[in-house]
């Protein structure tokens, strides 16, 4: 799973360096555009607190990406690596150079300073390119959401507690996924096809009205493309293959 | 206790929602830094764990102090004192002169059952020393930590001498001895049976000199009788 996002931008990313690299004057607002949610993903982690577009961090990565494009060797590394490490090492020498001025924001004051010294290896920008690819399902499913009046916060208490009672309302998720009629009937009417999954699936109605937007939620995920989230709501492999 | 890593679905302040594998939604309060899509670890077991875990550790503390706490002291032959605890066991061993010294280096009797250990040390003295089966049986003794606990006593002695018999197996006529050694034994006035004992035995004797007692009055009465006659054929 990892490698997917990390090969689908790498290969755009590759395309856009070429363009980049034949005169394209267009080519690096692309990459901007692309690069710039992993590149505040790759600062925030470096700080270790959020960065917004227009904090200096921010500048710094758009200049670190520029050198990147530059200096970049496609036989050394990726792209999307590459340009992380341009930024972290650039932000890092930001930060000492702050130090050394004695310009010390407040955030800082309380912050472990010691993740500067720190060294990460190229796992550690895959890792931000799955949560960056994570993130877009995440939204993706909270727009799919609120067309059902359902928040995750709500979800935290309509959650049911026993392993039992979840699996069970997984299942009856799984059975309105893999059948038309029930998934349709949903996605039109907002509601669970409750009269339907008791008389033809023998499904507890109670369980199903207790935990409907539970089920509701876990439905969505099944029915639209989410990759990987839907590992953590099947049934049976949820909970055994995500353990580590 | 087990970690399972969740993602970050939503993020507030003082906290975020996480979608865990098990498709569990959960809140979990932190102010470290994360950021929706991230993945974070969530221990699971929570303080329930923590609990059990100072509960077990609480009852080994408790159970080790209690298992070497002495409840009573066993005396033996040559000078050996062993301290036992309350389930029988010997916690300490203990030699009052050089010979107890000498059965102490050879036998190992620590944690071993009060019989067990009885038996070993018996079977020791009685390699080097055929004629103190006797001496062995008249030096037991059992002194409670606690004065007023009587029953501790009766019961390590019962063991003790358990022990004895197995190492020296009884012979039928030494049924009487093994009486008067329990009488023996006893700390003085804390054996209420050996008190028993002696009374039945002193009206055992009562009744032997009753019977004894019995043909010298039938004597007397005929000689009271005899003379009385002859003072009669007198007059």
């Amino acid at each position: 799973m990892r490698s997917n996002a990390a090969l689908e931008l790498n290969n755009s990313l590759n395309q856009l360096w070429e363009d980049y690299r034949a005169g394209d004057p267009v080519a690096l607002d692309h990459i901007f555009e692309k690069l710039m949610p992993f590149c505040l993903r790759v600062c925030a982690k470096t700080c270790g607190r959020y960065i917004q577009e227009n904090d200096d961090e921010a500048s710094i990565a758009r200049l670190a990406v520029v050198e990147a494009m530059d200096k970049y060797d496609p036989d050394k590394a990726t792209l999307p690596v590459f340009i992380g490490q341009i930024i972290r090492n650039r932000i890092i020498d930001f930060k000492r150079k702050e130090r050394k001025q004695g310009i010390i924001p407040f955030s800082l004051l309380s912050r472990d300073t010691s993740r500067f010294g720190q060294e990460v290896d190229d796992h550690f920008y895959e890792e931000i390119l799955d949560d960056i690819a994570r993130r877009q399902e995440i939204d993706k499913l909270k727009g799919l959401l609120q067309a059902f009046q359902i928040t995750f916060e709500e979800l935290v208490t309509l959650s049911p507690r026993q392993q039992k009672t979840r699996q069970s309302a997984q299942q009856i998720a799984q059975i309105i996924a893999g059948n038309e009629l029930l998934s349709g009937f949903l996605l039109k009417k907002k509601v669970l096809p409750l009269k339907e999954l008791e008389e033809n699936w023998l499904v507890n109605r109670k369980v199903a009205d207790r935990y409907r937007k539970f089920i509701i939620a876990t439905v969505l995920i099944y029915l639209f493309d989410f990759p990987y989230l839907i590992d953590y709501v099947l049934p049976l492999k949820g909970g055994q293959e995500n353990d580590n | 206790m087990t970690t399972k890593k969740g993602v970050v679905v939503e993020r507030s302040n003082d906290g975020a929602i996480i979608l865990l594998p098990t498709g569990e939604y959960r809140k979990i309060n932190t102010r470290q830094y994360l950021e929706v899509g991230e993945l974070y670890e969530v221990s699971s077991g929570g303080p329930l764990k923590y609990v059990a875990v100072a509960v077990i550790i609480l009852a080994l503390i408790i159970g080790s102090i209690d298992y070497y706490s002495l409840q009573a002291y066993a005396n033996l032959t040559s000078g050996l004192e062993l301290g036992v605890n309350r389930w029988g066991r010997v916690i300490s061993v203990q030699a009052k002169n050089t010979e107890g010294q000498r059965i102490i280096d050879t036998v190992q009797v620590q944690n071993n059952k009060l019989e067990v250990a009885v038996e070993k040390i018996t079977h020791q003295v009685l390699k080097k020393e055929q004629n103190s089966q006797d001496s062995i049986r008249h030096s037991l003794n059992v002194v409670a930590k606690d004065k007023n606990n009587q029953k501790i006593e009766e019961k390590m002695l019962k063991e003790m001498e358990k022990g004895l018999g197995k190492a020296t197996p009884t012979k039928p006529e030494d049924s009487s001895d093994s009486r008067t050694i329990n009488n023996e034994i006893q700390p003085e006035g804390k054996n209420d049976s050996s008190g028993n004992d002696k009374q039945v035995f002193k009206s055992d004797k009562s009744e032997s000199n009753q019977h004894a007692t019995q043909p010298k009055d039938e004597k007397a009465k005929l000689h009271e009788k005899k003379a009385k006659l002859h003072e009669k054929e007198q007059k």
